[in-house]
């Protein structure tokens, strides 16, 4: 890694706890690659993560790091956030962390618009604890959970996301590197909720299981399986069966909540008439 | 006991219980005040009857508010150790966005915040954790006593069921009887200390709650067998009234000259 991201690493904690052929490291790449682009300010800028594998990245970074509960990080990222507006916040979460145990929080963080970056590893399992299922595993899948194979259809989170009040919305993978660090510094730079999907390998307990073959093939089943934006709109429903669209999904405009609420504070104290 | 042991890891506890609406404000300053000297979670435990209370609070002047804001570290440190502790077993917290970074989780950390799993760090942060509390019980216990100098029977009881109790008290004493109300306001470390000094003088000590036995089994630890402990439990959503506390203080009067 190059010496001008180091700085953004607590290198004294490396070598990190993931498995050969995860891709976490991907995602923690493209972070600090986006860090260094943004030319951020590691003393006012907290990251937050939930439980999981995904969620260990907090640690390894040199900044305020905060690593909570299972599902309760966008819960801590808020209070932050509603504390100290002027301070960045990014949150690191899971795909059964955020759309599971933390799905409630996910949903209200987006509907609020509350001016934090959320980065959700999906994996398409539990892949920590063992290997259960996740609202993201797609259906027909293989895991601990699910022998025969599982039934339930899985999430579309960033759309989820979209409904729910998220202004801005992305999904890149950990092959698409270089995309996946231009995603999260404009998801960054965007004031309001921003969501970025990454689709990352557990080549241990979700491929392993499903026959995906080694962590080089997952990384090609992202490869053939991404469609970008501009190409998904040729597409018919038919051609776009088992893939997914990545890259700027949407991006929208509507009030930020801390900014809202200190309107409202300046009303209750009488400094201002505004509504 | 949910509040107590409600999650893994061994760890101390500070558990508040409010007996009326102004004193789940009180308790709530207090609460908060504990948490920041000690740097510890604390648990403000209402219960049905006082969370649907409504009742006369009386608001202090801001100025009569004692206030304590946790000890930060001072600046300039060339290495912040969140976890260091001082000789009162409790770290210096700086805030975020202060200037010094670094790693919170709920894993077992060694001083720097960073997980461990040696085990020698391990076992010395739960027993730090839980000797920063146990160290401090002075300023940490709360408890309150009703005419308990004297008393042969003393009624222990917590919450809103503290209310009926303390009329029992007062009835039993018109007809004589040397009863006394002991209530703990920190139920949780459990106020063993003042529970054992209790014991020393009374013969019977009555625990009414309003669930099948909780708190009892502390008293019953403490009291040992020289002191009668009985329970009066009620799970069927109403309160335990004070006549039926009178009524188990006589028992316990007619208990005592029968042994006699």
């Amino acid at each position: 890694m190059q010496n001008s991201v180091e700085k953004y690493l607590r290198t004294e904690k490396l070598p990190h706890i993931w498995c050969a052929g995860c891709g976490n490291g991907i995602v923690l790449g493209a972070m600090v690659r986006a860090f260094e682009k943004m030319g951020c300010n590691q003393n006012n800028t907290v990251i937050v993560s939930g439980i999981g594998c995904s969620s260990r990245a907090a640690g390894y970074m040199d900044f305020n790091t905060l690593h909570t509960t299972h599902g309760r990080a966008l819960a801590f990222a808020t209070g932050i956030k509603m504390a100290k507006p002027g301070i960045d916040v990014f949150v690191i979460m899971g795909d059964g962390d955020a759309a599971s145990i933390g799905g409630n929080h996910l949903i209200h963080a987006a509907r609020r618009n509350i001016d934090l970056t959320a980065i959700i590893f999906n994996n398409q399992i539990y892949g920590m604890t063992g290997g259960q299922y996740s609202p993201l595993t797609p259906p027909g899948s293989i895991a601990t959970t699910a022998p025969y194979h599982t039934i339930e259809r899985n999430f579309d989170l960033p759309e989820l996301a979209r409904v729910a009040g998220a202004t801005y919305v992305a999904r890149g993978t950990t092959y698409h590197a270089a995309m996946l660090t231009n995603l999260i510094t404009a998801g960054a730079a965007h004031k309001g909720f921003s969501l970025i999907e990454v689709v990352t390998a557990c080549p241990v307990s979700f491929g392993r299981r499903n026959k995906m073959g080694s962590a080089y093939d997952m990384l090609m089943w992202q490869k053939e399986q991404a469609v970008s934006v501009k190409k998904a709109k040729s597409m018919t429903p038919e051609e776009m069966q088992g893939k997914f669209v990545i890259g700027e999904l949407y991006k929208g405009a509507a009030p930020e909540y801390t900014e809202v609420y200190d309107r409202l504070i300046e009303k209750a104290q009488g400094k201002s008439e505004e509504e | 006991m949910q509040a107590r042991w409600g999650t893994h890891g061994d760890h101390p506890m500070i558990v508040l219980c409010p007996a009326s609406v102004q004193e789940s404000f009180t308790l709530t300053i207090q609460a908060f005040n504990l948490s920041e000297r000690f740097r510890t979670p604390v648990v403000l435990l209402s219960e049905e009857i006082i969370g649907h209370s409504r009742e006369r609070v009386v608001l202090p002047d801001l100025s009569e508010i004692k206030i304590i804001n946790r000890k930060k570290p001072p600046a300039g440190l060339d290495r912040y150790c969140p976890y260091q502790a001082d000789a009162d077993g409790v770290p210096p917290m700086a805030n975020f966005g202060e200037g010094y970074r670094y790693h919170v989780t709920g894993l077992i950390h060694d001083e720097s915040g960073g997980p461990t799993t040696d085990p020698k760090k391990a076992e010395s942060l739960i027993n730090r954790l839980n000797n920063k509390i146990m160290d401090h019980l002075d300023e940490i216990t709360m408890t309150e006593s009703l005419m308990t100098e004297d008393a042969e029977i003393i009624i222990f009881a917590y919450g809103a069921t503290a209310r009926s109790a303390k009329s029992a008290v007062k009835k039993a004493r018109e007809m004589g009887i040397k009863a006394g109300l002991f209530r703990p306001l920190t139920i949780w470390p459990f106020p063993a200390k003042e529970v054992a000094a209790l014991c020393a003088r009374a013969n019977a000590i009555i625990v009414p709650e309003l669930n099948l036995g909780q708190l009892i089994g502390e008293v019953e630890r403490v009291a040992g067998l020289d002191t009668r402990v009985t329970g009066i439990n009620r799970v069927s959503g109403e309160m335990i009234r004070p006549d039926e506390i009178l009524d188990a203080i006589k028992t316990e009067v007619k208990v005592k000259k029968h042994a006699k």
